[in-house]
């Protein structure tokens, strides 16, 4: 089980009610998103992932800057000490 | 009572105030400004003395205050009847809209003049912005301009002559080791800890309604007709969906009968995600991680915008095509040929993409179409001299000059 850090955007952190930075621990991205879940309310959950389970397209999350989605997903495994960023998917203009 | 309404979260339609907010936090939606209509007093003969830039709008512009407009003479470039390129392409009613006469020579002075004013509104010191070039630029322009301190964000490789443009007005530009997409992440996270208003991120719900006035432009100079199909570049996507809110705000203030117009959103083959979900008839987006492509003012692998694009694109029975940076460079000499307008490679990919369309018969040769040229071509002069013939040297000997333009 590999502890790491992950950051909110500050809107979502305060429409929460939690810290912008938390600590969790979680083998893989799947498993981190259900303790984020845990520690946040299942809210939190039904934001990052679509109904069908899948990463919210409108969504981005970071796992040491590179984009999860091209990491494997949900099953992008982590270790101790990663530094992950879920970001809202803004882009361009 | 300000001209806002609320802004909407297109997602789950949750309702906010105006306020320093670009996302839902209910559902991570993006948002969009909803005015207050009915206090809108736009008729046809309202325009006719109104000023001749972007401002012209300004009732419909998220900006509450006329004093914290930062204006530097932006919009209302001139829509061309493209009668040699027409003829070249066998249609009868094409239009170019050359948005690369605009002060810093793209359409981004458009959202960045918006995003700017905001900012200032906002009581905000410094601005920035995550950039392919052209933003990097227009945003600096008009941070010189209001006297903001201006941070910019460019990834590896931009063309040096976009660099060069952005730093003259002296603002901080990092270069980051990366895609644009990095150099996005990187400005996001900025923003979350800088007080900065990154026009394209956290400014952004706001900043995008500056490039619906294309859409009202191109209107208003068909003497108040939509044109049947809008032939757009698309990086993000937020461009084609600006301009058609726009139309849609036409409609809704009764200035046109219907905003129904058909998009071909335009890629290049390097980077596609957009245009491949389409032909895919997928919703999802595939990014792609490293674009290769002489457009890199399109090189944008995680289009923000993408699934509203492709939402829009399919209710208006509309078409995505990606071309080749052969197929590019042929469009920017083609249009450059026909009409005297140098667009940068996002303009060659427009061009590119209407052949298409017109070689598989998709467009009827009397179709109201217009082109958006949304880019001057001497910000990517280097990229393209490889594709240009060497000019013909001589003595400065009428005999020898002769020669060379035998056959006159």
């Amino acid at each position: 089980m590999a502890e790491v850090t992950v950051t909110l955007p500050a809107p979502l952190a305060s429409a929460l009610g939690v810290s912008r930075e938390l600590k969790i621990q979680a083998q893989n991205l799947r498993e981190l998103i259900k303790a984020l879940g845990e520690r946040c309310g299942t809210a939190l959950t039904q934001k990052l992932l679509d109904h069908e389970g899948k990463l919210n397209p409108i969504v981005n999350i970071y796992i040491n800057g590179r984009n999860v989605r091209f990491t494997g997903g949900l099953e992008t495994p982590l270790k101790e000490g990663d530094k992950i960023s879920i970001l809202p998917a803004v882009a361009g203009g | 009572m300000g001209k806002i309404l609320h802004l909407e979260c297109r997602e789950c339609h949750a309702h906010y105030p105006a306020e320093r907010l670009y996302f839902c936090p209910a559902c991570f939606g993006p948002l969009d400004v909803k005015y207050r209509y009915d206090g809108v007093k736009w008729s046809r003969s309202f325009f006719q003395n109104a000023s001749k830039n972007l401002w012209r709008y300004f009732d419909l512009l998220p900006i509450e205050d006329k004093s914290k407009i930062v204006d530097i003479g932006a919009g209302f470039t001139p829509l061309i009847k493209a009668t040699r390129l027409g003829k070249s392409l066998g249609l009868r009613n094409l239009y170019i809209k050359n948005d690369t006469v605009n002060p810093t020579f793209s359409f981004k002075d458009r959202p960045a003049g918006v995003g700017v004013s905001k900012a200032l509104e906002f009581g905000l010191k410094a601005v920035g912005c995550a950039s392919t070039g052209n933003l990097a630029a227009a945003t600096a322009a008009y941070a010189a301009k209001a006297g903001l301190r201006c941070y910019i964000f460019v990834p590896r490789g931009v063309e040096r002559e976009k660099i060069a443009h952005a730093l003259i007005y002296s603002p901080t530009v990092i270069e980051v080791n990366g895609s644009y997409d990095t150099a996005n992440r990187v400005a996001a996270q900025a923003a979350e800890v800088y007080d900065i208003g990154v026009v394209n991120i956290n400014l952004r719900t706001y900043y995008v309604e500056g490039s619906k006035t294309l859409g009202f432009e191109i209107v208003e100079q068909l003497g108040w007709q939509p044109p049947d199909h809008i032939i757009t570049p698309v990086g993000s996507g937020a461009m084609l969906l600006a301009i058609s809110k726009g139309l849609d705000e036409f409609e809704q203030l009764g200035l046109i009968n219907s905003s129904k117009v058909k998009f071909t959103a335009a890629q290049p083959s390097g980077c596609a995600p957009i245009v491949e979900a389409f032909h895919r008839g997928s919703d999802i987006i595939e990014p792609v991680e490293q674009p290769q492509t002489l457009a890199k003012s399109l090189a944008i692998g995680e289009p923000g915008d993408g699934v509203y694009v492709l939402r829009k694109l399919r209710e208006c029975r509309g078409y995505a095509e990606a071309v080749s940076d052969l197929e590019i460079v042929e469009g920017i000499k083609l249009l450059a040929e026909t009409e005297g307008i140098f667009s940068e490679p996002a303009g060659g990919v427009v061009v590119g993409a209407l052949k298409r369309l017109v070689e598989d018969g998709r467009v009827d040769p009397d179709e109201t179409i217009v082109c958006l040229i949304t880019g001057s071509g001497l910000k990517a002069a280097d990229s393209l001299t490889p594709y240009l013939p060497e000019p013909l040297t001589t003595e400065p000997e009428l005999e020898q000059v002769a020669r060379l333009i035998a056959g006159w």
